[in-house]
C-alpha cells in the first residue's frame, strides 16, 4: 500500500460502499497477470463523466470485504485476495469454455437414504 | 536393519521379534516413546505424545499376545498419526494454532481400526495447518512449527503430513497415518525417502478425519516400506457405514502373509512425457536409473495423457468444499489467528466461486475419469519422478527452490479423480536428501502398485538407507 492511503483506511472505504468501489475500481486500471497494482486514492469526482463500469474482480473483492468486514484486511492481504478472485474467475471462464453436453452429469454420489425403523416400504 | 535394533525396523521384522519373544510390545512402545520425546520436537514433527494411552495399550497387546491372540501384523506396533484425525479425549489441533485444544468425542475409524488391529498410539503427528488448503507458501504454516526433514533439519518435511513424513523417516515410530487431498503424502513421503501410499478415493473411511475436500480427501499409510504400506492398509481399508463414500467392497493385501512374489511377475509401465527441465539433474538421473531397473521386471510405453484440464477442475473442487467446510472458521474471525500470513486471508476468495464453475468442474471430472481409465487400462501403474526436486531450505519460500513440485498433469488428475499411488526412495539428490518415484495405478488397483513398488524395493536398497538422528 502506498503511503496516500494507510491498509486500514482502503479496507474502510471498500467496507464503506461507495468510496470504496471507486478506491477498487482505480485497482483495475493496468491489471498485470501476476501483481496488482496497489490501489490508489480515488479522484475527487468531476461530475462530467460517466463512471466506468467496475470490472467483476473489483465488484467481487468489494462485495467480499463488505459482507465480511475485519480490520485484518491490510495490503498483503487485499491484494493476495484480489489475485485470487482473478485467478477463479480465469478458472470458471475455463471451465465454461469446456465443451460439456447436457448429458454430461456432475461426477457426485448421492443415493436417496431411508432408515431402516422397520416401516415396510410401499409401491 | 541399521545398527539400532528397532529404530528402521519394517513391521515385519518388529513383528517377528515380537513372535520371538526377543522384545515386547511395551519394550518397542518405551524405545520409541523415547525417540519421540528426545527428537519429535527437533523436528517439529510433534503435536502431542499418547504416552498412557500407548503403554495401555502396548500391555494388552503383549497380554493377548501371551494368550495366544494374535491380531495380526501391527499387533504390538507402534504409530503416529497425523493430527487431523479424532481421538476421543486427545485434543487434535488440525495443525491449527486457534484449534490447539479442540476436542472431538469420538475416534476416527483409521484410529478404531488401528486398535482393533492391535496397534499402539504413540503420538499426534504434526501437519501444515488445516492441511495446506489455505494456500501456505513457505514451510512455516503450522502451530508446531515449519516441518524440518529427517535428513537435514535445515530443510522441509514436506507437507502437509509432515510429521508423519519426518517422523517414520527419522526412525521415530514405525508407520504412521498421513491424508491427502492434493500431493499431502506423496510430497513429505518423497521428501523423507519413506514409502508413502494414497489410496482410492473412498478405500480408506475418512470418518472422524478433517474434511478439506469432502470428494477428494484420502487417508493412507506412511511406513518404512511399500509392504509395510500394503500391511497397514489392509488394518484400515474396507467400507465404513459412517463414511457414505467409503467403498463398499472389502479389501485384502495379497501380500498380507507374506511379501508378494515379484520375481516371475512382470510389469507393463507407462511413462509419461515429464517436463524434464523442471526437474533437478539428480532427481532426472535417478529417475533415469529407476527406469533401468523397472525394465527388470516389466515393459515401459511412454504415454501421452489425455489433453483436459486436470489442474484447473482439482483446484476449483478444492476451492469450493473448502469454503463451504471452512466458511464460518474465516467468517467468524479464527482464521486472522493461523500461523502462516498467507493462510490468513488465503480461503476468502473461495467464498465467491460460482455454484456453477463448481458443477462444471464436477461434470469435467466424469470425463477425465472415463478417459485417463481408458489411457491406463493397459498398464499395471505409470511410473513418475514424485518431486521435481529434493526438499528446500525452510528459510525460502517454495516458488524459490520447489520448481513447481511435481512435472506432469498426473497429479492432479489422480488426485481430481482418486487414483492410487505409492511413492519410494530411488536416490538421492544434490545436497544429499532423498528423491522418490511414484507409481500410480487405476481405481482399485492398491495390490499391483503395492506389488510393482515392492519389486523395485527388492532390486534396490534406498529403502535401507537412514538418516544420522541425534
Amino acid at each position: 500500500m502506498t503511503g496516500r492511503m494507510r491498509r486500514r483506511e482502503f479496507a474502510r472505504q471498500l467496507t464503506a460502499g461507495a468510496g470504496g468501489l471507486a478506491a477498487a475500481l482505480s485497482v483495475s486500471q493496468g491489471l498485470s497477470a501476476e501483481t496488482p497494482p496497489a490501489p490508489k486514492l480515488p479522484e475527487e469526482p468531476s461530475g462530467k463523466e460517466e463512471p466506468a463500469a467496475p470490472p467483476p474482480e473489483v465488484l467481487l473483492l468489494t462485495y467480499l470485504v463488505r459482507t465480511y468486514p475485519s480490520d485484518k484486511y491490510d495490503e498483503v492481504a487485499i491484494q493476495g485476495i484480489f489475485r485470487d478472485i482473478r485467478g477463479d474467475l480465469a478458472r470458471g471462464k475455463l471451465l465454461s469454455e469446456f465443451p460439456l453436453k447436457n448429458s454430461d452429469e456432475p461426477a457426485f454420489v448421492f443415493s436417496p437414504y431411508r432408515g431402516t425403523d422397520g416401516t415396510p416400504v410401499e409401491g | 536393519m541399521a545398527d539400532d535394533p528397532f529404530a528402521f525396523a519394517t513391521i515385519r521384522e518388529l513383528g517377528t521379534q515380537l513372535r520371538a519373544k526377543s522384545t515386547s510390545s511395551v519394550a518397542l512402545t518405551k524405545y520409541f516413546l523415547d525417540r519421540l520425546e528426545k527428537f519429535g520436537r527437533q523436528y517439529n514433527a510433534v503435536v502431542r505424545i499418547t504416552s498412557e494411552l500407548a503403554l495401555e495399550q502396548a500391555s494388552q497387546a503383549d497380554l493377548d499376545l501371551s494368550r495366544g491372540k494374535d491380531r495380526g501384523p501391527l499387533h504390538g506396533i507402534p504409530f503416529g498419526v497425523k493430527d487431523l484425525l479424532a481421538t476421543k479425549g486427545i485434543p487434535t489441533s488440525w495443525g491449527a494454532p486457534p484449534l490447539k485444544d479442540q476436542l472431538i468425542d469420538e475416534d476416527a475409524t483409521v484410529i478404531v481400526r488401528l486398535r482393533e488391529a492391535g496397534a499402539v498410539l504413540c503420538a499426534k503427528l504434526s501437519m501444515v495447518e488445516l492441511a495446506g488448503g489455505f494456500g501456505y507458501k513457505q514451510a512455516d504454516s503450522s502451530l508446531t512449527g515449519p516441518g524440518l526433514n529427517a535428513w537435514d533439519k535445515t530443510c522441509w518435511a514436506g507437507g502437509s503430513s509432515s510429521g508423519p513424513g519426518s517422523a517414520v523417516g527419522a526412525g521415530l515410530v514405525p508407520f504412521a497415518i498421513g491424508s491427502e487431498t492434493w500431493g499431502s503424502i506423496m510430497t513429505p513421503a518423497g521428501y523423507n525417502g519413506i514409502a508413502g501410499l494414497r489410496p482410492t478415493y473412498g478405500r480408506v473411511s475418512r470418518h472422524g478425519a478433517m474434511a478439506l475436500s469432502w470428494t477428494m480427501d484420502k487417508i493412507g499409510p506412511m511406513c518404512r516400506t511399500a509392504d509395510d504400506c500394503g500391511l497397514v492398509l489392509n488394518a484400515i481399508a474396507g467400507p465404513d457405514p459412517l463414511d457414505p463414500t467409503s467403498l463398499p467392497s472389502p479389501w485384502k493385501y495379497a501380500g498380507v502373509k507374506t511379501s508378494p512374489a515379484t520375481k516371475d511377475r512382470r510389469f507393463k509401465f507407462a511413462t509419461l512425457d515429464v517436463e524434464l527441465e523442471k526437474l533437478a539433474p539428480e532427481v532426472r538421473s535417478n529417475y533415469e536409473k529407476s527406469l533401468e531397473v523397472l525394465r527388470q521386471i516389466g515393459t515401459l510405453t511412454p504415454i501421452k495423457l489425455p489433453d483436459l484440464p486436470y489442474g484447473v477442475v482439482a483446484g476449483t473442487i478444492i476451492s469450493c468444499e473448502m469454503g463451504a467446510a471452512f466458511g464460518d472458521f474465516m467468517t467468524s474471525g479464527e482464521v486472522w489467528e493461523l500461523a502462516a500470513p498467507e493462510d490468513r486471508w488465503g480461503g476468502f476468495s473461495n467464498l465467491l466461486i460460482p455454484a456453477r464453475d463448481y458443477i462444471n468442474a464436477l461434470r469435467i471430472r466424469g470425463k477425465i475419469q472415463r478417459e485417463i481409465d481408458a489411457a491406463l487400462q493397459d498398464f499395471d501403474a505409470v511410473v513418475t519422478p514424485t518431486l521435481n526436486t529434493e526438499a528446500g531450505p525452510v528459510s525460502q519460500k517454495f516458488v524459490e527452490w520447489s520448481r513447481g513440485f511435481v512435472s506432469n498433469d498426473l497429479s492432479g488428475a489422480a488426485n481430481a479423480i482418486g487414483l492410487p499411488g505409492i511413492t519410494v526412495p530411488n536416490g538421492f539428490g544434490g545436497r544429499g536428501l532423498p528423491t522418490g518415484l511414484e507409481f500410480t495405478g487405476r481405481v482399485f488397483g492398491e495390490n499391483v502398485i503395492l506389488a510393482a513398488a515392492t519389486a523395485y524395493q527388492h532390486l534396490t536398497e534406498w529403502h535401507k538407507k537412514f538418516p544420522k538422528v541425534n
